[in-house]
C-alpha cells in the first residue's frame, strides 16, 4: 500500500470526514471537494473508501460480523481482508439465493415431477 | 473522557496531519513544493486531452518509422529468443503470487482480536508475498519500457505535464502572487535539465493514475 493510499484511507475513515460525506448527501449546499467536475483519480478514490469506511460502521454498529471490530477498521491490511472476505461471503450468499430462487420456480412449473421424486438439479437452467 | 497532555497531542497530530493530507482531495489540483518553490498540478482540460492524444500519435508515427524499433509483442519475442527471459512466465508467476496473497488475507480476515501473534505472522507473509509480486512486476515493466506503445504512453504524459504544471510567482512589488506555467512549451519541458520536470511528472501521473 503506498503512501498516497495511507494518507487518503486515514482521512476517509476519519470522524470529521464522515460526518462531512454523510451530511454531503442529505444537505444541500455541503460539497466535499472545491471542484464540482473533472474529478481527480485521488478524489475518486477518496469518494470510495468514503463509501467503504461508512459502510463498515454501519456494519460494526449492527454487529454484522463477528469478524468486524474496530481493531480491523483502523488496521488497513485488516480491513482489506476483512473487505475480501465479505465478498466472498455475500457471493456464496448470493449464489444460495439464485438457487433456491430457480428451485422454488422450477418446482411450481413441474409440481408432479417434484412430488414423484424426480426431480434433478441438473434441470435447473441457472441461466435464466 | 478525561482530558490529558498525551490526548491533546493525539488531536493536535491529527488535526495537522489531516490538513496536511487534505492537499491530495480538496480540489483537482494537486500542489508541491520543490527548492523552496511552490509549484502545482491541475487537471488536464478536455483539449490538453485532445492534443496530448495528437502528440503521442505523432510519437507512434515516428517510432514506426525508425529501425530498432519494436512494438510490445515483438519486443517479448525477442526479450525470450535472443535473452531468455520470458514474460509471459512472469505473468504467470505475478497471477500465482496475486492467489496467495489473496488466500492470507481470507486467512486473516478470519483471525479475531486477541491473537496478535496469529495477526503480525499474516500480515508478514501477505507483505513478503506482495514484495515478490512487486519486484516481478517492476522488472516486467523495466524491460517492457522501451516499446513502442510504452514511449508514445510516456510522451502523452510528459506533454500533460508540460501543459499542466504552474509555479507561484511574485506578481508585483506588493508581493501579490499568481500562477504561472513553468514551461511555455512542449518544447521547452523537454528541454529542461532541472529535476523539476520529472517531479512535476510523477505528481501527474499520480493524480491521474493512481490505481
Amino acid at each position: 500500500m503506498d503512501d498516497t493510499e495511507l494518507k487518503i484511507r486515514k482521512l476517509a475513515k476519519s470522524v470529521y470526514w464522515q460526518n462531512l460525506y454523510s451530511a454531503s448527501k442529505t444537505i444541500q449546499g455541503v460539497h466535499l471537494f472545491n471542484n464540482d467536475t473533472n474529478y481527480t483519480s485521488l478524489q475518486l478514490k477518496f469518494l470510495y473508501w468514503l463509501s467503504v469506511y461508512e459502510m463498515l460502521y454501519e456494519e460494526l454498529a449492527q454487529h454484522k460480523d463477528e469478524y468486524l471490530t474496530e481493531k480491523v477498521i483502523e488496521d488497513d491490511i485488516r480491513t482489506n481482508a476483512y473487505l475480501l472476505y465479505r465478498n466472498k461471503k455475500y457471493d456464496h450468499m448470493w449464489k444460495k439465493m439464485r438457487l433456491d430462487e430457480k428451485m422454488s420456480e422450477h418446482k411450481n412449473k413441474h409440481p408432479k415431477k417434484h412430488l414423484s421424486g424426480e426431480m434433478n438439479l441438473i434441470e435447473v437452467d441457472m441461466r435464466k | 473522557m478525561e482530558f490529558n497532555d498525551e490526548l491533546l497531542q493525539d488531536v493536535l497530530t491529527d488535526l495537522e496531519t489531516l490538513s496536511s493530507n487534505q492537499e491530495l482531495i480538496i480540489d483537482n489540483k494537486l500542489p508541491f513544493l520543490y527548492e523552496g518553490m511552490t509549484y502545482e498540478v491541475r487537471m488536464p482540460t478536455q483539449r490538453d486531452l485532445v492534443k496530448a492524444e495528437s502528440v503521442r500519435n505523432q510519437k507512434f508515427v515516428e517510432l514506426i518509422k525508425q529501425p530498432n524499433t519494436l512494438r510490445t509483442k515483438d519486443l517479448i519475442k525477442v526479450l525470450k529468443d535472443n535473452q531468455n527471459i520470458d514474460i509471459l512466465e512472469m505473468e504467470k508467476q505475478i497471477k500465482e503470487l496475486e492467489t496467495q496473497e489473496r488466500d492470507l488475507y481470507l486467512s486473516l480476515a478470519q483471525v479475531k482480536d486477541g491473537s496478535e501473534k496469529t495477526i503480525q505472522s499474516f500480515k508478514d507473509k501477505i507483505v513478503e508475498v506482495k514484495n515478490k509480486r512487486y519486484e516481478i512486476c517492476l522488472e516486467k515493466v523495466s524491460l517492457l519500457a522501451v516499446s513502442i506503445e510504452n514511449q508514445c504512453r510516456d510522451e502523452y504524459y510528459r506533454y500533460l505535464t508540460s501543459v499542466c504544471t504552474f509555479k507561484l510567482v511574485l506578481r508585483d512589488e506588493a508581493n501579490n502572487e499568481e500562477w504561472k506555467h513553468v514551461w511555455n512549451s512542449f518544447a521547452e519541458y523537454d528541454n529542461e535539465v532541472n529535476k523539476i520536470a520529472l517531479v512535476a511528472l510523477g505528481q501527474l501521473t499520480r493524480m491521474l493514475i493512481q490505481v
